[in-house]
């Protein structure tokens, strides 16, 4: 331990790590892994964050929440399950989601009112040209309107169905079908 | 199993982003570990997704940094912010914590009387054998002589009986 510590006192800064070696050491509580974490992840999770919270004050309130949560639950981060960047982005989507049904957003921001009767699309071109969204404005109507209520505005596929009138089975199918459009049109 | 088609059917995608039910969730951590081409097909597609995020990512106002460094120092050993409960969930904890405390209040309380009354009670059987016995010995010694004493001597025992009456009644 004590030669771990003194190798990166003298190598100061690390510019890069290995994912394992990034992991343990944020499961040391080493201060530095953490600066390059959010130096290097912060910007894509910040993009997700403001494409479901739509307000940049919120987004800062997300990221800085989410960052907190990373640090302190790393522990609880399985690295059989997926990647750290998987596992953050999970963290940061929830956390997004959850601001955007918490008591202080504001009622116009909703995207889809609580009994889900209309359901709108968030994405909007020209505002929302970058990261998933831009990608998912490539895809069919039907598709977008798929992966902006699941994935941006979190409802759940029983939500969806009830409230496009599809079957729940169909909702499913049509998630999946969607999010392969949307992995081939990724570089 | 026909694990190609398992692998192309979405599955993968949907659970990488998080939108996957908790039951193909389960199906799915089981199956990455039985069999290696899903977790490497997973593994592919994380680094596809990652790869597109941090390409086309956003930058984050720079005082963020500072303040959530001194929010992770300042408040190691605190509860994890997203899991604070609610205020009704906070709320309810006072409640108990309230009850509890109340309870514990009542249950002294009630030792104490129990305490009290018992050592009243025999106090009271004490002081009343004491006045029977005098009212016997006074009854005896006056029971020839009519004296005046008898009738005081009855009344102190009829009060030490209705004395009794009051504690059995307690």
């Amino acid at each position: 331990m004590f030669q771990t510590f003194g190798l990166n006192k003298l190598l100061g800064t690390k510019l890069t790590y290995e994912e394992s070696e990034l992991v343990a050491a944020l499961r040391n509580k080493d201060e530095q892994s953490f600066s390059y974490l959010y130096e290097h992840y912060s910007g894509a999770l910040y993009g997700v964050i403001k494409q479901i919270v739509n307000d940049a004050e919120l987004s800062n309130d997300v990221l800085q929440e989410c960052f907190v949560n990373i640090w302190r639950r790393i522990e609880t981060y399985d690295e059989s399950k997926g990647r750290l960047f998987t596992w953050m982005l999970n963290i940061a989507r929830n956390a997004a989601i959850d601001k955007t049904r918490s008591k202080g957003f504001q009622q116009g921001q909703r995207q889809i009112p609580l009994d889900g009767e209309i359901l709108q699309p968030s994405v909007k071109p020209g505002i929302d040209d970058f990261g998933l969204k831009k990608l998912i404005l490539k895809l069919k109507d039907e598709q977008r309107l798929l992966i902006d209520l699941s994935f941006f505005q979190g409802y759940t596929h029983e939500q969806i169905a009830n409230a496009l009138h599809i079957p729940l089975g169909t909702v499913k199918t049509r998630i999946r079908s969607a999010l392969i459009q949307l992995r081939a049109l990724m570089q | 199993m026909n694990v190609k088609e398992y692998i192309s059917s979405g599955i993968v995608e949907s659970y990488v982003m998080g939108l996957a039910t908790e039951a193909e969730r389960t199906e799915f951590e089981a199956l990455c570990a039985q069999y290696p081409e899903i977790a490497e097909a997973r593994n592919a597609f994380e680094l596809a997704l990652e790869e597109q995020l941090l390409n086309d990512s956003l930058q984050a106002p720079p005082f963020l940094q500072s303040q959530i460094k001194d929010k992770v120092n300042s408040s190691a050993g605190e509860a994890y912010p997203g899991e604070l409960p609610e205020e009704t969930p906070v709320r309810r904890v006072g409640a108990w914590k309230f009850l509890a405390a109340a309870s514990l209040i009542l249950l002294a309380g009630s030792v104490y009387w129990a305490l009290t009354t018992n050592k009243k009670n025999q106090d009271l059987l004490a002081r009343n054998k004491e006045l029977e016995n005098q009212a016997q010995q006074s009854t005896a010694s006056n029971w020839r002589s009519s004296s005046a004493t008898a009738p005081g001597a009855t009344m102190r025992h009829a009060r030490a009986r209705s004395a009794m009456q009051r504690q059995a009644a307690c």
